[in-house]
């Protein structure tokens, strides 16, 4: 099965199961599921692996769902990291959970509603506040907006480092592409605008510092960031 | 660019192949290895199974119970996850081998 459908098979099954209009899907999954809502086949996608999936806290789950037992029926297999972090992988796809930071600053956030463990982020404290409902096939999934996407996209490929660098400049293109898809459209502007107003000094100078690479040239003048 | 944007993705495929992998080993150390075989009772009509497995080189034989019990399912159904398992790293390792040949690896 393509990867595609397995994603819409997972997406399905946390739907039924109440799960899915709880959480969000972030990461590299985010453009294919733009391009099935605006329905625009020239919109930039990059195949990936990884489902990363965001547990806004608080978490209005009323009822505790067992989602990893929802994972193993659809053939996924837990892989324990360090911490007890627990990633889903099966041949194709790997899916991990993020959520914002706590207090105490714990390595590992343990979701007890869902009995699944995720990875704290201090990057995605906002992404509840920009995300929107969007159509993938015939359900409907919460997804940042794609100015928030872009501006992450463009901060984490500074962030990343080492053995990430791999990923680091597929993260540029990523939201290169994507700014020259949206980059005559005034909204997508402004809103661009607006989600760089949430960012910390630190998140404000490492996107000034991004955009002034060769590539993004272009785009200097519409990109109005404050330092 | 995009060209090595395609092998680093191929890259990654192999990365995580080969940790998808491992999990699968993992979790076939804890699964009972060997086949059920049953035998009809002297007395009765039941069936009773008996798994055969190897140990250090020797077939051995242990008696489980009636066909039907709780336990000879539960074997049952570990026995052929333990098969499936083998059967997807076979798998695997044929399309982890794939791409150790594009990617010029060892």
């Amino acid at each position: 099965m393509k990867a595609e459908e397995q994603l819409y098979q997972i997406l399905k099954e946390l739907k039924q199961n109440d799960v899915l209009k709880h959480i969000i899907l972030i990461g590299g999954w985010c453009p294919v599921i733009y391009r099935h809502h605006f329905k625009n086949d020239n919109l930039p996608v990059y195949h990936t692996f990884d489902i990363d999936l965001f547990i806004p806290h608080p978490l209005k789950v009323s009822t505790k769902i067992d989602v990893p037992l929802i994972l193993f029926g659809l053939g996924f297999k837990e892989d324990i990291r360090e911490h007890g972090l627990t990633k889903y992988l099966n041949r194709d796809l790997e899916i991990e959970f993020l959520t914002t930071e706590r207090r105490m600053n714990p390595v590992v956030v343990n979701v007890d509603k869902l009995n699944l463990t995720a990875q704290p982020l201090n990057s995605l404290r906002d992404v509840s506040k920009f995300s929107e409902r969007y159509n993938f096939h015939d359900i409907k999934v919460n997804l940042p907006i794609p100015e928030y996407f872009i501006v992450h996209k463009l901060i984490t490929s500074y962030e990343r480092s080492g053995n990430f660098k791999v990923k680091s400049e597929r993260d540029l293109q990523i939201a290169l592409d994507l700014l020259k898809y949206f980059k005559n459209d005034h909204d997508f502007m402004l809103k661009f605008s607006e989600v760089c107003g949430y960012l910390s000094k630190r998140e404000n100078k490492i996107l000034n510092s991004v955009i002034m690479r060769d590539e993004f040239s272009m785009f200097r003048d519409l990109l109005d960031i404050q330092g | 660019m995009k060209e090595s944007l395609a092998l680093q993705l191929l890259e990654e495929e192999l990365e995580r192949l080969q940790r998808y992998n491992s999990v699968l080993r993992d979790k076939m150390e804890n699964l009972p290895k060997g086949t059920l075989r049953y035998k009809k009772g002297k007395r009765t009509n039941n069936r009773y199974a008996n798994l055969f497995f190897y140990q250090n080189g020797k077939m051995n034989c242990k008696y489980i119970g009636r066909e039907d019990s709780e336990k000879v399912i539960n074997l049952k159904k570990k026995l052929n996850e333990y098969k499936e398992i083998q059967e997807e790293l076979k798998e695997n390792e044929i399309r982890i081998k794939g791409l150790k040949k594009i990617l010029k690896i060892k």
